[in-house]
């Protein structure tokens, strides 16, 4: 598997398969047709009635999101896809820091045991495997988990704009 | 020995923390509608959650236990805060928003939304009660300790204080302070253990450097000045460097009045109540199970019996049982959405690092100060006795206060969340909900684990701790992790993993809390999680694939709520009035209101069912 598709820089949009953006695409162009639809039994209307049709705001922008949003929420097929799509991006991200984390924790007793030596070597005053394991930790979780937060708010701020569009 | 003086500021100190409470209880107790309620918690922010969660987590095993463990088991230790903080790391990569988009305030709330089982609910229940129940141990055995080390208390005193401080607290209706006020509590912690370490430090820099370079030496610590030690519990002795000393009492089953010699590498037994008096620069000779000579000290790989499994273990049940502990995950409720709790958990990794400096650098001055600890084997008591015997004189008192305050501010306020918990699962899953029950509950709350404390357990305070943080992990840690991430889980695979591997975990951990098992049983069993949590899962993901008919119809649609972006507006739109958990119910009403006013029986409360 291409793990570069799934990353955080990658745009959600061009990650979906080609099927689900024609089966989105498709959503939108009926819900433009019915819209048309509407409005040409509107005008057939006004000449029978002479009334007249007021149009307060445009919903065009507002009509496809609303589409999407409640096929996620009615469980279409589309709707399905989209949210397990994400799911599988945010778990391959969390999978991947986790990961990160784990082989560095792992190894730290390994290089220990292997290089007794490192033991006793000194950085500034201070044994190398106190300074790992006091110090140095800290600032690794706080960057693994900010890069973390950083990836997946882009990955959710992709998902909602691109649902958004 | 404990004089007046040391009596005085201790009483002193635990006054105070008895009076904080008290007051926080009444300013919380002041907010009661629902809108000052959110208001108060809401309005707090990231920053002031996270200090809040912070001050909760930190608990006698964070402030006491660390710096004894490093005291007495050298660089190995370290792995106790590396895992205490990655937990919130793990909690942060898979649970943390999530778990906040799913509207669930406890655990048995989340498994009874996901999975929509009564069932699975008891079970839940029995592991919080369990859990909670294994937490509290080392919160009394903690202020028993204290109060035993500085005064010369015995035991059940300390655990009695923290008892009647935190019940009282909960019968006023006082019980979760919100969130600025609990978010207090991390700075206090913080102030007590780091005003004293930088005064000890800048004592420390002006002593004698042979002194401070002893710890290169190949070499047990030495006695600085004359000391007596009166052991209070049978103890064995190793003996790296030959030593002589006068001891009255028993040794190596012998009454003996006189000097005595011990060679090179022994071992000695020295029964109870026996006074040993060793000259100023003798040897120390170190409790089985303390590392013995300062250079093993510093290296790391040389703690214990099997050095690596027991790392490994302590790794697996520190980082995945964080996300499990009961108290922690109430606090979430707090941040307004998903992104807000991941925010709000990477600054708990923030604060969480900068306070575990200085068990860390405590538990080193320990090992220069305060010797005669590894005697007795007393090593949780390290940073209680290190002012007194470092500094000496009113800086000794003022400082020491300041530690036991800090200490039992630890104590309680882990405790009330703790026995809030407990006694809310209790009283209303188990027991029928009247208020008097919940009064019961509380009670019945303490009871197991003042049993524990009373027996004595053999356990440090952070290895106590442990315990707690393995059979989460092998319980709720699978439980939450397959739950948020694969829609295959089913009720019947949640619960047979939680049984499968908490029931085996709390069988090993009970073992163990027990002392009955041969020394490398014990290694094995005190820390189960690398048997138990793989076993946890395997066990969940195979029931639910032979109940594949089992898995929710609406599991989709969960999924997506736990997992769509905040602004999309698709996450449960659940206010804290509107709670449908009986758990969270409670809790709640009873943090807004003394509890007297409150008749649970009147709060109605029905099982969520969710709209077909």
């Amino acid at each position: 598997m291409n793990t570069d598709s799934l990353g955080p820089d990658g745009d959600f949009g061009e990650d979906l398969e080609p099927a689900i953006q024609e089966a989105v695409a498709q959503a939108f162009r009926d819900t433009v047709r019915e819209e048309n639809a509407g409005r040409m039994h509107a005008s057939e209307a006004e000449r029978g009635n002479k009334r007249q049709r007021v149009v307060l705001a445009k919903r065009r922008s507002s009509r496809p999101v609303v589409r999407t949003i409640t096929e996620l929420e009615d469980q279409t097929d589309v709707g399905k896809e989209l949210a397990s799509h994400l799911v599988w991006l945010q778990l391959m991200l969390s999978l991947r820091k986790m990961l990160l984390t784990v082989v560095v924790l792992v190894s730290i007793p390994l290089v220990f045991l292997w290089v007794p030596s490192l033991g006793s070597t000194t950085i500034l005053g201070l044994r190398v495997p106190w300074l790992l394991l006091g110090l140095a930790v800290y600032p690794f979780f706080i960057a693994v988990a900010w890069s973390y937060n950083r990836s997946a708010d882009r990955n959710e701020q992709d998902f909602a704009d691109w649902v958004g569009n | 020995m404990p004089d007046k003086n040391d009596l005085y500021v201790t009483v002193i100190a635990v006054l105070a923390i008895a009076l904080w409470f008290t007051l926080t209880g009444r300013y919380s107790a002041r907010v009661r509608s629902t809108p000052d309620f959110l208001w108060a918690s809401r309005m707090a922010g990231p920053r002031w959650n996270a200090a809040a969660i912070s001050g909760e987590y930190l608990s006698a095993a964070s402030f006491l236990g660390i710096a004894g463990l490093v005291f007495k088991g050298g660089v190995d230790a370290l792995w106790y805060p590396v895992g205490f903080a990655a937990g919130y790391l793990a909690m942060l990569l898979f649970v943390a928003a999530p778990l906040r988009r799913s509207g669930a305030y406890t655990l048995p709330d989340f498994a009874e939304i996901r999975l929509n089982c009564v069932r699975l609910r008891w079970v839940c229940t029995a592991f919080v009660v369990i859990i909670g129940w294994l937490y509290l141990v080392p919160q009394l055995q903690g202020a028993g300790l204290t109060l035993q080390a500085v005064t010369d208390q015995p035991k059940w005193v300390g655990a009695t204080v923290v008892m009647v401080i935190a019940t009282f607290n909960i019968y006023s209706g006082r019980l979760r302070s919100i969130t600025i006020m609990q978010a207090f509590q991390y700075w206090i912690k913080l102030t007590a253990l780091a005003v004293p370490v930088f005064v000890l430090l800048i004592h420390n820099a002006g002593e004698d450097p042979g002194f401070r370079n002893s710890l290169d030496a190949s070499a047990p610590p030495s006695f600085s000045q004359a000391t007596e030690v009166t052991l209070d519990h049978d103890v064995e002795l190793q003996v790296t460097e030959p030593v002589r000393f006068t001891a009255v009492g028993r040794v190596d089953g012998q009454p003996v009045q006189g000097v005595v010699r011990w060679e090179r590498d022994s071992k000695h037994r020295v029964g109870k109540d026996t006074t040993l008096y060793f000259d100023a620069g003798s040897p120390v000779p170190v409790v089985d199970g303390a590392t013995g000579k300062n250079s093993t000290w510093l290296r790391p790989m040389s703690y214990g019996k099997h050095p690596l499994l027991a790392t490994y273990s302590l790794l697996v049940a520190l980082l995945l049982g964080t996300m499990g502990l009961p108290q922690v995950l109430g606090r979430y409720y707090t941040d307004p959405d998903g992104r807000t709790a991941r925010r709000t958990t990477l600054l708990v990794l923030v604060l969480l690092g900068v306070f575990y400096l200085f068990p860390t650098v405590s538990g080193w001055l320990a090992r220069l100060y305060v010797p005669q600890l590894l005697v007795n084997g007393n090593t949780d008591a390290a940073l209680l006795m290190l002012p007194r015997t470092a500094l000496g004189g009113w800086p000794a008192l003022l400082l020491g206060g300041l530690i036991e305050a800090g200490a039992f501010a630890a104590f309680v306020s882990a405790a009330t969340g703790l026995v809030v918990s407990v006694a809310g699962v209790l009283s209303t899953d188990v027991l029928p909900g009247r208020l008097r029950d919940f009064r019961v509950a509380t009670l019945a709350a303490w009871s197991v684990p003042l049993v524990f404390v009373l027996a004595g357990s053999s356990l440090d305070l952070a290895q106590g701790v442990e315990l707690a943080f393995a059979v989460a992990a092998s319980s709720f840690c699978p439980l939450l992790v397959l739950g948020i991430w694969w829609r295959g889980l089913t009720d019947a695979g949640a619960a047979a993993g939680i049984l499968a591997g908490g029931g085996l975990a709390v069988v090993a951990v009970l073992l163990a809390a027990a002392g009955v098992l041969s020394p490398g049983w014990q290694t094995v069993l005190a820390q189960p999680a690398v048997f138990t949590v793989p076993l946890a899962f395997l066990s969940m993901v195979m029931v639910s694939r032979r109940t594949r008919d089992r898995v929710p119809a609406d599991v989709s649609r969960i999924l997506l709520r736990l997992h769509a972006p905040d602004r999309l507006g698709l996450a449960e739109k659940r206010e804290l009035g509107q709670l449908k958990s009986r758990v969270g119910i409670i809790a709640l009403a009873l943090s807004r209101m003394p509890l007297s006013r409150i008749s649970l029986s009147r709060i109605r409360i029905g099982r969520h069912r969710r709209p077909a």
